[in-house]
């Protein structure tokens, strides 16, 4: 099935039709599929392909027509991903689906809007579920695209909050990734720990060539000799498991406030180690209430054998947000069901979100949480068959994580 | 001074496990004069084997294990492919190894996944072996000092008190003479490659499992290792060690310094606007990049010293 | 020394500059011209490597940096046309780029040229690692994550060409494509394209005639920094985007597989690699998710047997075809392409269904991979065969061809 959908892009891409007819809208999911980054953008068509069997099966979409998704590897490279958006452009793409690595994604954003300048005829919306800079609705910002995630500095701000009634920590370490998502991370807990908790001490801030550490032992050294009682770090994959594992090691007993922690593989690698220690701030996870859990069910009886469990809320929430958008405006297309998407509110599993008209970036309710052992707690799902999971320990309102902005949309 | 006593003591375990991988980088360039690009994948090879048997015999036996079997792959690569590619010349096998990396990635990919796999740390050495000041020491970190060090006693005994050894042993400095004396079997080829393979694969053992076992661990350590090799001197086993040593507490002791250029200017009274274009690219500090210095000593030693430490050859 | 320019050589450049005006009109469509952009890109790229690697036999892994260089260097001088700061028009501003990738690489090369062989690509490698690193510490210049974005027609509309669509901009990368081609053929005409054989064949005797090996490494690199930074620049103008990527390893070993399996022995050789690389990049991954793994698999096969590349495959047969022999090769490579196309569907499906596993729906799972693997087991030992008929009718041949030449 995939394959032959495959095949019929490569041929329509050689400018051979294959039957394609007026009923399907078609959804692009531009992500990195191969290469070291491939596991997390199949994860991620795992769950758009979740979601869009569901729209297709509830089947009210105006005209009765449904929608396809048809994957496009864009090797994790922005120019990469350019090349490929033509052949989308080629197959016909309406919605373009991607979030994995904010370099793609501000490449996209600009080609489809110029694609969009050039092409009034055939419009595209990027529907960007987890790529998080700023600037993208902020300087980069354009009309077509639409943020289902919260940013950098929204869950920083989510974060802050709860550290500021933390009262038991006085000083937190901040140490992140060297390159533009490890800077705005750091930046933003520098200047909202300082408004928000004036006494807290920010007794260190280190930035790490991405990647490229392989002991991080001396860091951790370095932290214990600080005497910091938390830890706050925008570090993903491996940079996070390893300075986590460190930590466990040398017996440095500090909270870990953290944001990517429930990716694939996170869990089972950090393990015991990270057991009532490690928090996390998400836009979703398993254990927020009863509709999540039976979302997080759901994933597992659709996809029995593979290793990892539902981590994409922002992805759920941009299909169904766009179905309901596709039913208010009475059409699929882009142009009018962008219109739509602009100030919609919608009401979540976890919550009420609505998209903000001025820079298309969703507001929604950010949950911090703390990974626990769900043995013993009252039926908490758990990730990856680890027997650990994690449990909300506060709610941040969408309201407190609303951000200025210098989006102007000519 | 605890920072100094912990740091020195994660420097030198640091530093012998990247020992432990440039040996048998070094064994293998001296003997045959191939740069082998595939020696981190191997290191690689060896964790995942290790996660591997270790599920079915349990962490000890998968010690010994895992680098016999990364040995005989190593043999085997040496076998049909390395023995074919060699008459085209050293270009060729090191493009050779390079291909090989590649290829090894990917199948590690197809076999495991590229998630992490959950590759731990046996529970009998997972305990804290003594406090210092206020910080645990890990046994495991002293369990990997202690088998670096083994294995560098045993690597020592076999060069230099048995037959082959003295083959391999003599063929660092005179490969020529040895070739000429007619000891160039293929066989020691073959046997030197399984040999550095499996001491690559014995560090992936003790690695993975303190750091973690994925996809990209290879890619992470590659590079690293043939700065090691370049500093220490293509072909020399104390200069291997010596710099493996020297770069191992580089990394670590330059983490705790957070000194940058503009720290620098204002202590001789030059005040450097925050404002200016050039603050961003000043204001980088010394531990940020740590992990780039070893880097930026092997262009130095380039300039200064072009055969490296204790290297005799120029090539 | 043989003249760089006769009759025959003439023809081919015109018809190569032909075909270079005709492609856009052989492949219209979006995703065809922006492939065709790219490989006009990919073929400067992969011939200014092979100045290093096939003709001063200086093997880099890092030849991505200068080409990273150039491109950003370009985007920051197009954003400075933007604003007015200076005037060029576009079509000059591969110039720029290029520029870029000389200083660069006479700065970086007057280290890395002072030892050959094996060093010079540890080294390599190195500076390209330290590159790479820096390019993500400073924000400033390499623009973070998301990069530096520029606009081509920033330059104004310069005689009708505003470089906004895609065929104004496939025909800058072909021009500029065709003359860097051009100049660097005639570099390998010139005395210092020879003196750069001679280095890389012998630099103790380059020494006793009176060059100085190291400087003939030294500006060779320069010149292929150069036309590496011309590469970078179209890319900028193409994408209008630039971002850390572009001067990473990954794109430093694509170079180097680009320029091996096309042959390095030859001119043309990286030619074919890039052409070929640059297409299975963009078709074989719309098919699978193993095509890295293809892709080293074709890459060790090409060492193993035809360390030439494809184009020494080709310029082997060249006497056979003289000879009007080739005839008697065609049966046996028939048996040869029957078999390797029989294992090559075993490999596939071994590898697909490694990589499928769960996706493959159906019950039949057992049967297709009991299937392929007897495909490989049966294409195999005909392969076998197949290689060894191959092998004898060349010997049959040799002496005849011998007569021949």
């Amino acid at each position: 099935m995939r394959l032959v959908s495959l095949l019929c892009v490569g041929l329509l891409s050689l400018q051979v039709s294959c039957g394609q007819t007026n009923k399907e809208v078609v959804i692009g999911f531009v992500e990195g599929l191969s290469g070291p980054f491939a596991n997390i953008g199949e994860v991620a068509l795992r769950h758009l392909h979740l979601e869009v069997d569901a729209v297709n099966r509830r089947g009210n979409l105006p005209d009765g027509i449904r929608m396809k998704v048809i994957p496009f590897d864009n090797k994790t490279n922005p120019q990469e991903a350019l090349l490929v958006f033509r052949s989308a452009l080629d197959a016909g793409v309406d919605y373009v689906f991607q979030g994995n690595s904010s370099s793609v994604a501000i490449a996209l954003t600009g080609a489809i809007a110029k694609h969009n300048r050039r092409n009034p005829e055939h419009p595209v919306l990027f529907m960007n579920y987890a790529a998080l800079d700023p600037a993208l609705t902020n300087e980069h910002c354009e009309k077509s695209h639409f943020r289902f995630d919260a940013d950098v500095n929204m869950k920083m701000a989510a974060l802050t909050e709860y550290i500021a009634v933390r009262k038991d920590i006085d000083s937190v370490y901040l140490i992140n990734q060297d390159y533009s998502y490890g800077h705005a991370v750091s930046a933003a807990a520098r200047s909202m720990l300082e408004v928000k908790r004036p006494n807290l001490r920010i007794v260190g801030d280190d930035l790490h060539p991405i990647g490229r550490v392989k002991d991080f032992s001396p860091y951790i050294a370095k932290i214990k000799a600080s005497g910091a009682q938390a830890i706050v770090t925008g570090n993903w994959g491996s940079d996070l498991t390893l300075l986590i594992k460190s930590a466990r090691q040398m017996g440095v007993d500090v909270d870990f406030f953290t944001f990517n922690v429930g990716m694939t593989g996170g869990v089972t690698t950090i393990g015991e180690s990270g057991v009532e220690r490690v928090h996390q701030v998400t836009n979703w996870h398993a254990n927020i209430n009863e509709a999540t859990q039976e979302n997080a069910k759901l994933y597992r009886v659709k996809y029995p054998d593979v290793f990892e469990d539902a981590y994409y809320g922002s992805i759920r929430r941009a299909v169904r947000m766009l179905e309901k958008a596709m039913i208010e405006s009475g059409t699929h297309n882009p142009e009018v069901v962008g219109r739509a998407l602009r100030d919609m509110e919608f009401a979540d599993d976890a919550g009420l979100v609505s998209m903000r008209a001025d820079n298309h970036q969703l507001l929604l309710p950010l949950f911090v949480s703390k990974l626990v052992k769900i043995a013993g707690k009252n039926d908490l799902v758990d990730i990856e068959n680890t027997g650990l999971g994690f449990e909300t320990l506060a709610e941040i309102p969408a309201e407190k994580t609303r951000m200025t902005t210098t989006c102007q949309f000519d | 001074m605890e920072f100094f006593l912990i740091t020195l003591l994660n420097s030198l375990s640091y530093g012998l496990l990247l020992f432990m991988l440039s040996s048998g980088l070094t064994l293998i360039f001296s003997m045959m004069g191939v740069l082998n690009f595939a020696h981190a994948s191997f290191y690689m090879l060896g964790a995942y084997f290790a996660y591997q048997t270790g599920m079915v015999f349990g962490f000890w036996p998968a010690l010994f294990l895992a680098p016999i079997l990364v040995g005989v792959i190593g043999a085997i690569t040496e076998r049909y492919g390395l023995r074919k590619v060699h008459k085209f010349g050293h270009v060729a096998e090191l493009l050779f190894t390079f291909g090989l990396a590649y290829v090894i990635e990917e199948v590690v990919h197809l076999i495991w996944g590229r998630a992490p796999v959950d590759y731990r740390i046996p529970e009998s050495l997972n305990f804290t072996l003594f406090t210092l000041f206020n910080t645990q020491y890990p046994a495991y970190r002293a369990f990997m000092m202690l088998v670096s060090v083994g294995m560098l006693v045993s690597l020592y005994l076999v060069l230099t008190k048995t037959r082959i050894g003295l083959i391999v042993q003599a063929s660092l400095t005179h490969p020529e003479m040895v070739q000429a004396l007619g000891h160039n079997v293929p066989r020691v080829f073959m046997l030197v490659f399984a040999g550095g393979c499996a001491l690559a694969g014995l560090a992936g053992v003790l690695g993975g499992n303190l750091f973690i076992t994925e996809p990209g661990m290879a890619f992470s350590v590659g590079s690293i290792v043939f700065v090691v090799v370049v500093v220490g001197g293509m072909g020399s086993l104390v200069g291997a060690f010596i710099a493996s040593l020297l770069i191992g507490s580089i990394q670590t002791f330059s983490v705790g310094f957070d000194l940058s250029f503009i720290d620098l200017m204002a202590g001789l009274g030059v005040i450097i606007d925050s404002n200016s274009s050039w603050y961003a690219g000043l204001s980088i500090t010394i531990s940020q990049t740590a992990p780039v210095l070893p880097y930026l000593l092997m262009v130095l030693m380039l300039i200064v010293r072009p055969r490296g430490l204790m290297g005799t050859r120029e090539t | 020394m043989e003249r760089a320019l006769n009759k025959s050589r003439l023809i081919l450049w015109s018809s190569v500059a032909l075909l270079f005006v005709l492609l856009p009109f052989v492949f219209p469509g979006g995703f065809a011209l922006s492939i065709l952009s790219q490989l006009g890109i990919a073929i400067i790229f992969a011939l200014s490597y092979n100045m290093l690697l096939g003709q001063t036999g200086l093997l880099s892994f890092g030849h991505a940096v200068y080409f990273g260089l150039g491109a950003f260097v370009t985007a920051h001088a197009i954003n400075f046309v933007e604003a007015g700061v200076f005037g060029l028009p576009m079509s000059f501003m591969p110039l720029v780029g290029g520029l870029a990738g000389l200083v660069f690489s006479l700065l970086l090369g007057f280290v890395t040229t002072r030892r050959p062989g094996t060093p010079f690509a540890m080294i390599s490698l190195g500076i390209a690692e330290m590159v790479a690193a820096s390019a993500l510490m400073f924000t400033t210049f390499f623009g973070g994550e998301g990069g530096i974005v520029t606009n081509r027609t920033a330059g104004g509309v310069v005689w009708g060409i505003s470089y906004g669509p895609q065929i104004q901009v496939y025909y800058l990368i072909a021009v500029w494509c065709f003359i860097s081609m051009a100049l660097m053929f005639v570099i390998t005409r010139t005395p210092l394209g020879r003196i750069a054989n001679a280095v890389r064949d012998n630099p103790e005797r380059t020494q006793f005639v009176g060059y100085n090996p190291t400087r003939v490494r030294w500006i060779m690199m320069s010149l292929a920094g150069f036309f590496a930074g011309i590469g970078g620049a179209l890319t900028t103008i193409n994408y209008e985007i630039i971002t850390a990527e572009s001067l990473g390893l990954m794109a430093s070993g694509n170079v180097v597989l680009m320029a091996f399996i096309g042959g390095i022995g030859q001119f043309w050789g990286p030619i074919i690699g890039a052409v070929l690389v640059t297409f299975l990049q963009s078709f074989l991954s719309n098919f699978t998710q193993a095509w890295l793994l293809y892709f080293g698999l074709l890459f060790l096969l090409i060492i193993l047997f035809s360390p030439g590349g494809i184009s020494s495959l080709i310029t082997i047969h060249a006497p056979v075809w003289r000879a009007g022999v080739m005839k008697r090769l065609l049966p046996s490579y028939m048996f040869a392409l029957w078999a390797g196309l029989v294992t090559l569907t075993g490999i596939i499906g071994v590898i697909e269904l490694l990589y499928r596993g769960t996706l493959v729906v159906g019950v039949n799972v057992a049967v297709t991979w009991v299937f392929s693997g007897l495909l490989v087991l049966v294409g195999a030992f005909f392969l076998r065969r197949a290689i060894r008929a191959v092998t004898q009718v060349w010997e049959d041949l040799t002496p005849e061809l011998a007569r021949w030449s």
